[in-house]
């Protein structure tokens, strides 16, 4: 065998590694329906705030500045509101987050946060997600307008990874790299990075300079979870994270990036007519489920009518395997809040 | 061709693609996922392409080198089994054995580039002009990317082994 055949043979072996197409599958229509909704609430959201903004005028989200010349570290005058600490609703989970900008290019509502629950900080990530007002997101597009301001730990993106050596905040940073999406990157202390990405437009790293240099630290906000764990195995290297944006809330375990359980409440989900699912009783509450040999998938509808989603994989960590029992033992032990306000998705 | 009918065809073997691509199955599932949530919304017009499934291959390709993605996703390739395999001492034929599944480990190892040329040329059986289209860059850059990649590969424990070394 040539070594281009080993090479091939290689790949073939690595693609017998590809995933199950039916949770692949599932995830499908979980995406297609968070896709629709995030449609519908721009669209919608547009109407509210750029009537409140604009006296009813279209409001185009724009990223005004361009160009090569980063100037010099100033911070970039304010243009957002002040947060207002908004009390959580009783018995739901809450984490600050660290930072906030207090300027955006018009037209921008923020309409994501998510934070990993961390007990040290070199585990800690944070992600808010600001997308324009009023526009409808192009579904071929690849990079639609957005922005992101995310904390990571130092090691996960290194200053040296960056192009373009700047200052933001009196901090060491990065720009980079150019094109159609530029990332700035600087030092948050702590063995952190801030970052602020922005998707859309045609050389938008002034833009992101002008975020970057707008950032202080934040505390206020919050995420807010109605769901929390209550019994779940020993899962070596796994995190707890909480999302929550305009069309569900999320909570889920992570082992390294990508989510192995994973629990959606007050979405519109409903189970797929592809899959044989059973009946099943967990909580008090009828719903379905289906279960192969990777995953269960279950869907419920609590007793006060909420739509409670779960996925999780049969092997969320190295040598762990849920059992059915397990997965309705992690059910049945999940504690369930009220609906938080979230007053916050679809406004600066 | 219905999008159900289409997803049922070929999901696996965009999966498999995937995969192979990113070095890693869950990064494929997200990365397959996004593009398909994307497509079905434009099914009609996708549908009407001479190459459809050509096509969700690029968008998959695009997505995954993308900066956003790769904001989103730190990939982390290589299965701790197979780097223990790769740098144990074993016995001569398992270390055939190991030194395959080291060059497997080392392929899901290597930059996003440079995978990905070497997926489109030995997964898909892509030339060098076919791969610059895809990546928008230039043949020669591709060249670059692929020697860089297969001077990755040329470890000693794994093709010396696997040329009898």
């Amino acid at each position: 065998m040539t070594i281009d055949d080993e090479i091939g043979d290689a790949f073939v072996r690595l693609a017998d590694r590809a995933p199950d197409p039916i949770r692949v599958r599932a995830g499908l229509g979980r995406a297609a329906q968070m896709h629709r909704q995030r449609r519908a609430l721009l669209a919608a959201g547009g109407l509210v705030v750029a009537g409140g903004l604009a006296g009813g005028g279209v409001l185009a989200a724009r990223l005004v500045l361009g160009g090569t010349d980063f100037g010099p570290d100033v911070p970039t005058p304010g243009n957002l509101p002040t947060p207002a600490a908004a009390p959580p609703a009783p018995g739901n989970s809450v984490v600050p987050m660290r930072y906030r900008p207090t300027w955006l290019p018009d037209g921008f509502v923020e309409l994501g946060r998510s934070t990993t629950v961390a007990a040290g900080l070199d585990q800690l990530r944070q992600r808010r997600a600001w997308y324009p007002v009023g526009t409808t997101l192009d579904p071929l597009k690849e990079t639609p307008p957005s922005i992101y301001l995310d904390l990571v730990p130092a090691t996960w993106w290194g200053i040296a990874d960056w192009r373009t050596p700047v200052r933001v905040n009196g901090a060491r940073g990065g720009l980079g790299p150019s094109g159609s999406t530029p990332v700035l990157l600087w030092e948050a202390g702590g063995g952190l990075n801030l970052a602020v990405s922005v998707n859309g437009g045609e050389d938008n790293r002034a833009t992101a300079l002008a975020i970057g240099r707008s950032v202080v630290p934040d505390g206020v906000s919050t995420v807010e979870v109605a769901l929390s764990f209550g019994w779940l195995p020993a899962l070596p290297g796994a995190l707890v994270r909480y999302e929550t944006g305009p069309d569900r809330t999320r909570l889920e375990v992570i082992v390294g990036q990508f989510g192995v359980i994973t629990f959606d409440i007050d979405g519109q989900e409903d189970p797929g007519v592809d899959y044989q699912t059973e009946p099943v009783t967990v909580r008090g509450a009828s719903g379905r489920w289906f279960r192969n040999g990777t995953a269960v998938m279950l869907w419920l509808t609590l007793p006060d009518g909420r739509p409670l989603v779960g996925v999780l994989d049969r092997v969320p960590a190295r040598g762990v395997t849920l059992t059915d029992d397990d997965v309705l033992h992690i059910v049945s032990d999940l504690s369930i809040g009220p609906r938080p306000a979230n007053t916050w998705i679809g406004s600066r | 061709m219905t999008f159900d009918q289409f997803i049922s065809a070929r999901l696996a073997a965009l999966l498999r693609y995937a995969t192979a691509v990113t070095g890693d199955p869950h990064l494929a599932q997200d990365v397959v996922q996004d593009c398909l949530v994307r497509v079905q919304a434009r099914w009609e017009r996708i549908a009407a392409i001479d190459q459809p499934e050509a096509y969700v291959k690029r968008m998959v390709l695009n997505e995954y080198l993308s900066v956003r993605r790769r904001l989103t996703r730190r990939a982390v390739p290589m299965p701790d089994d197979a780097i223990e395999r790769a740098t144990g001492q074993v016995d001569d034929p398992a270390r055939h054995v190991a030194a395959r599944d080291a060059l497997v480990a080392l392929i899901a190892a290597l930059p996003p580039r440079q995978r990905a040329v070497l997926a489109l040329r030995y997964y898909e059986g892509r030339s060098d002009a076919e791969i610059a289209q895809l990546l928008g860059c230039r043949e020669a850059t591709v060249r670059s990317h692929a020697a860089r990649a297969l001077a990755a590969l040329r470890k000693p424990d794994t093709l010396s082994v696997l040329n009898g070394g």
